[in-house]
């Protein structure tokens, strides 16, 4: 039996899954960020 | 008719939106970064505190938040893919090219940001993180075909080839995104379908436009960056060797 298993009609806990949805976004976000950063357009000297 | 109204007045303020950021100075795009991030801090705030668990899904529920924005965002992007695609082929032009490209690598972006976060919220509610869904299984198709999309452009060196090739391809995928859209009312799905703000909680309404709104606002930043480093690299493309533009001069 996992611990997420329906009791009375509803899944129980499930923050770790939160956490680790929430992390993965804002860490995506920010490297995709970072990656267009170092690509961007510089005039050349 | 309000809804045909709010779609039209939609689009014209995200495509006014586009427009100035690629127009404008980098400032106004550091600007909307830092409006992102005050929406994403205070998006997270509504979607993790204030919003209410879900009656069956309980806490889990909250993936929601940042996962239907993320497919939302893909889904406009390779929407624009599609529309810059077709445009090209009318009528070529080297903005349009880099447009499509810059959608093709946005859309790919946050659709396997929403993939990933949907499969981590298909664990604990459906047991598994993958199922050959019909939803799931046309979204990992439309992701595998954008891969296949960019792999094509950098494969190609001549640009005007590359554009009408990549034009061609991006019509082609294109045929997936009403079937994603569609799936979960079409075949007997998983994946629930689409809900409406009338049926749901107004936190929960609120939890959602607050982080939509913040993935628009990197969206718009996301994408007008990017299109300019795509325009940067046709104009090195398109310029004459050293030599023939001393000549000319």
């Amino acid at each position: 039996m996992t611990p997420l298993l329906a009791e009375a009609g509803r899944i129980q806990g499930g923050w770790s899954y939160v956490w680790t949805a929430y992390g993965l976004t804002w860490s995506a976000l920010a490297l995709y960020a970072l990656s267009l950063w170092l690509r961007r357009p510089r005039k050349e000297p | 008719m309000t809804h045909a109204l709010f779609t039209v007045v939609g689009v014209a303020v995200v495509g006014g939106g586009l427009y100035a950021l690629v127009r404008g100075p980098a400032s106004w795009r550091a600007g909307v970064a830092v409006l992102a991030l005050v929406l994403l801090v205070s998006g997270a705030w509504y979607g993790l505190v204030q919003a209410p668990p879900d009656r069956e899904m309980g806490n889990v529920q909250r993936i929601m938040y940042v996962h239907v924005p993320a497919q939302w965002m893909a889904l406009m992007a390779v929407t624009l893919n599609f529309l810059c695609s077709v445009a090209y082929l009318f009528r070529p032009s080297w903005p349009k090219d880099a447009l499509a490209e810059a959608s093709a690598e946005v859309g790919l972006f946050f659709g396997a940001v929403g993939l990933v976060l949907g499969s981590i919220w298909g664990k604990p509610t459906w047991g598994v993180y993958w199922s050959w869904d019909p939803r799931l299984t046309s979204e990992a198709i439309l992701l595998v075909a954008y891969a296949g999309y960019l792999a094509l452009r950098r494969f190609i060196d001549d640009a005007e080839r590359r554009a009408v090739w990549s034009a061609v391809v991006g019509i082609i995928i294109a045929v997936d995104i009403p079937i994603i859209w569609f799936s979960v009312r079409w075949w007997r799905s998983l994946h629930q379908m689409q809900s409406s703000p009338s049926t749901v909680d107004p936190d929960m309404v609120r939890a959602l436009r607050w982080n939509a709104f913040a993935f628009l606002a990197l969206w718009l930043v996301f994408l007008s960056t990017r299109y300019l480093i795509a325009r940067a690299r046709t104009e090195r493309e398109m310029a004459p060797p050293p030599m023939v533009a001393e000549a000319a001069t």
